[in-house]
């Protein structure tokens, strides 16, 4: 916040001497810029990849809602937590440390009034004599959460907040952010990226994108927010101005389980856009990947579009934004499985495919760590830090919130495969969709599609370069068939020091003859010697969570699961997509863990264990 | 740096900068019985007003708003002169926020990152900056997919064919992820591929002999260190731009600490509650 508050002083003529240290500054970075331009270079790269884990889903102080609900950390905190290091906590005073340090992070907190409330402490700063600072900084729980429910609402209706959203002052924090984010780049250690959240949340309706920027050279001067517009058509609109100025950038969406069937639209866009080629091409070019799992969720598919899937019910977070807590009527348009079928309908009928997504998980959270770790999860918001306002409820909030606090799950983990550790590397990775989400666990998953892969070809050690060869990674397009069934290599490891593997399914989706929407699940590695029936189902691994003890064991499951697996029921004349599903044993939930700490039994409207799991993107198959 | 952070002469210097803020702020033109508007407070006034009904006030509302400011002002004034801001508890908190941010700031007027105090800093804290282990090594694995006991397994081998040099080894463990050979590689990389329970125990471990078992998240290894490289610390100029981010967050971290500690040792605080244990009486008092 250095800067910043040093700009909001520049009145004072006792800081003179303060604005010339800023620039010195600022001299002293394009130094550090370009020594990193000429290392860069030297990171090695590995052809045939390796998997990095981070989060670019992350909120700090410097987000209105973190700072309003306890967050007592910035963007600089972020990324020390991501290497490892101990940062403040807020809540009941703990503090945040990972246990094992994230390969990538990229904090993104709001565009709206970016890094605007924490001056509201500042004596010097106009945000100190705005209307609301009197409830956000006054320690009344029931009042400052009426303040963030006041902003948020300004944002839903595109009011600009000439203090808290002066031009120059989001100027001025946007540069300190990308500095922040450039001093902790460490090319082949550890990767940082430009980004923010897009907050268009349209009567409640969830339509929030990240925003990432593959360098911070040619970075725009001002995120484009959702008080410019939160049409998605009118942020595609500028992405593409920028990308035509030499600036590449991404957009991320996320929830579209709180979008009430808005985000994967049927037929007409929020925007009023008709879904055919031009709407499809421009979706797909700006957002690559989709937010599968988070805090507030995850939007694989919900129990009702599945009825079939016995692992559909899987941290499911049933709410718009609105503070009624009440699940939204539409299920569809908000879930990613439903959708990515339906983008194939569309593409049948020569509209495009608007939801070709390839998968992330992410974290969204508001208090600069993104606790992924069940057994160390520390909330959402600063004011969760402490076990009792995780399970009873944080202090200002109604009960129907509080539940909505103990749904949250912990936030999952974005996987990529890429040839280095670098922004350039990571950045080409998720373009390409060749990344899978997880809903925290760092199981190492691989997938390739191709025609002709035999079941020997994984015990060649030279199997990833044949695999690159011969076939496509998850993400990619399959090539025409002249009839031939494709077939997939899938090889999944457990966690280093994780739960063991339960099995690994293929997520088969298509449109049939008659052009209706199809799916199917395919069970087709399980571990301790199990096969599936007649109808290809496979009993359950087991449990060994010890609720009491909040403890499980590694004596069921499998450290390695892996095949090649050929589509028994292909249909060369059918659209269709293959995604890959690992999933772990059984595992204690974070609210188990939290329940253990303050000694008290689990909560009997909570899952006791979660199977937490790996979502491969996916691999097209477009018949000719 | 801590040191200086103790003189007292630059505690003067830093309250008299904080008072100077305050007071520039508190104050500005207005002498003690004027009351000044001026346009920055009409833009302001205006602005509020903007922000709540979506268009400019009118003359007639201006001016009201103008009323309403004066009035206010008045009342203020008043209530100061009669002490009325003592003791309020939002007043209080209100202004205890605002020394805090003031306070955040100044370790960069005290303490600026030259190269004098990066240098400095460096020579206090050389072990952060240490250069990871660095190995060349072979390994197999023996996991419990593939081995009712994987650790009398690895035992059994190691037995078997321990003193074969480095190539007779490679087909004795299971087929897995993990490369057999890793060539030049560090303990920040054998972290995120095997774990840090494997990574540690290597520290111990002889070269040029396969030995075993070494377990990890995955199994039980055998393990062959061709080389190892303990910890060293690199020269300042290396680590130089990694030292001056350290630097610049811990001297703001410690800064804060400091300028409060050093506002408290003005202060006696003496407790006459009797319900408080001992211990917590004696810690408040030596927190000074």
């Amino acid at each position: 916040m250095r800067v910043i508050k040093l700009i909001s002083l520049t009145s004072l003529s006792i800081l003179f001497a303060l604005g010339c240290k800023k620039e010195k500054k600022e001299e002293i970075n394009t130094e550090e810029l370009s020594s990193e331009t000429t290392s860069q270079t030297e990171i090695p790269a590995n052809p045939n990849k390796d998997v990095y884990f981070g989060n670019l889903h992350v909120h700090t102080s410097w987000s209105f809602d973190g700072y309003i609900n306890g967050s007592v950390t910035g963007p600089d905190d972020a990324y020390r937590w991501a290497q490892g290091e101990s940062i403040a906590g807020g809540g009941d005073g703990t503090p945040l440390q990972i246990k094992v340090p994230l390969d990538w992070y990229v904090v993104a907190d709001h565009s709206e009034f970016m890094g605007a409330l924490p001056l509201m402490a500042d004596p010097s700063s106009p945000a100190s004599k705005h209307p609301l600072t009197a409830d956000v900084t006054g320690g009344d729980p029931k009042k400052s959460f009426e303040a963030y429910t006041k902003i948020l609402d300004d944002i839903s209706n595109g009011r600009n907040d000439s203090i808290l959203g002066n031009p120059e002052l989001q100027k001025n924090i946007w540069a300190e952010i990308i500095d922040i984010a450039d001093k902790h780049y460490q090319p082949g250690k550890f990767t940082t990226m430009a980004g923010y959240e897009w907050t268009s949340n349209p009567k409640w309706r969830n339509l929030h994108r990240i925003v990432i920027f593959k360098d911070t050279e040619h970075v725009a001067d001002v995120p484009f927010s959702a008080i410019d517009s939160d049409v998605p058509e009118k942020l595609w609109a500028w992405m593409d101005s920028q990308r035509a100025q030499g600036n590449e950038l991404l957009a991320i969406p996320h929830n579209g389980n709180a979008s009430d069937g808005l985000m994967f639209p049927i037929e007409e866009s929020y925007g009023g856009s008709k879904i055919g080629k031009a709407y499809s091409e421009t979706r797909m070019r700006n957002e690559p990947v989709y937010e599968l799992t988070q805090i507030k969720g995850t939007s694989e598919t919900h129990p009702a579009l599945s009825p079939n899937d016995e692992f559909a019910n899987f941290e499911i977070w049933d709410y718009t934004l609105s503070a009624t807590a009440t699940p939204p009527k539409n299920k569809k348009g908000g879930y990613m499985r439903e959708a990515l079928i339906r983008g194939m309908q569309y593409e049948k009928e020569d509209k495009g495919n608007p939801f070709k997504y390839g998968f992330i998980g992410d974290s969204d959270t508001h208090n600069s760590a993104s606790t992924i770790e069940e057994d160390n999860y520390t909330g959402k918001f600063g004011f969760e830090n402490d076990p009792k306002h995780r399970l009873d409820g944080p202090p200002g909030v109604t009960e129907a919130a509080a539940g909505q606090v103990r749904e949250f799950s912990t936030g999952g983990l974005a996987a990529v495969w890429a040839v280095s550790n670098t922004r350039d590397a990571i950045f080409e990775a998720i373009k390409r969709k060749e990344t899978y989400a997880t809903s925290g666990p760092r199981m190492k998953v691989r997938v390739f599609g191709g025609y002709g892969f035999d079941n020997t070809i994984l015990d060649n050690s030279e199997w990833v370069q044949t695999a690159y060869d011969n076939g496509v990674p998850m993400g990619g397009d399959l090539k025409a068939s002249t009839g031939e069934a494709p077939s997939f290599i899938i090889h999944a490891v457990k966690e280093a020091n994780g739960a063991n593997l339960d099995r690994i399914q293929v997520i088969k989706g298509w449109i049939d003859d008659k052009g209706d929407a199809q799916e199917q699940i395919y069970n087709v590695a399980l571990s301790d010697n199990r096969t599936v029936d007649a109808n290809g189902k496979a009993a359950p691994v087991g449990n060994t969570v010890n609720a009491a003890e909040a403890s499980y064991t590694n004596d069921i499951g499998a450290t390695e699961l892996k095949t090649v697996w050929a589509d028994p029921d292909f249909n060369a004349s059918q659209y269709a997509f293959y995604y890959v599903r690992v999933i772990q044993i059984p595992t204690p939930r974070w609210s188990t863990y939290d329940a253990k700490k303050l000694g008290r039994e689990p909560r009997e409207d909570l899952p006791v264990s979660i199977q937490e799991r790996a979502w491969s993107s996916p691999i097209w198959y477009t018949p000719n | 740096m801590k040191k200086l952070i103790k003189e007292p002469l630059v505690h003067f210097f830093l309250l008299g900068i904080v008072l100077f803020v305050i007071y520039s702020q508190v104050n500005k033109n207005d002498s003690e019985q004027d009351i000044v508007i001026d346009n920055a407070d009409i833009a302001h006034m205006a602005e509020l007003w903007r922000m709540q009904w979506q268009r400019p006030p009118t003359s007639e509302e201006l001016q009201g708003l103008i009323e309403k400011y004066v009035n206010q002002e008045v009342l203020y004034r008043e209530a100061l002169r009669m002490n009325l801001d003592h003791n309020d508890e939002i007043v209080k908190r209100r202004l205890a926020q605002k020394m805090e941010f003031l306070g955040q700031d100044l370790s960069g007027l005290v303490a600026p990152a030259s190269e004098e105090n990066l240098k400095a800093y460096f020579e206090d804290h050389k072990k952060d900056f240490e250069t990871p282990y660095r190995y060349t090594l072979y390994q197999i694995l023996f996991t419990e997919d593939n081995h009712v006991n994987p650790l009398e397994k690895a035992k059994n081998v190691l037995q078997k064919y321990g003193l074969s040099d480095t190539q007779g080894m490679q087909d004795k463990g299971d087929v897995f992820l993990l490369n057999y050979k890793l060539k030049d590689t560090d303990a920040f990389y054998l972290n995120r591929e095997f774990g840090e329970q494997f990574t540690k125990q290597l520290e111990e471990l002889p070269v040029g002999q396969w030995i075993g078992p070494i377990k990890s998240g995955y199994g039980v290894h055998l393990v062959y260190l061709e080389s190892k490289t303990p910890p060293s610390i690199p020269s300042f100029a290396e680590v130089k731009d990694k030292v001056k981010r350290e630097y610049e967050y811990q001297m703001e971290q410690e800064g804060q600490e400091a300028i409060l500690k050093a506002l408290r040792e003005n202060y006696k605080v003496r407790i006459t509650a009797d319900n408080l244990e001992k211990a917590t009486i004696d810690e408040i008092a030596q927190n000074k």
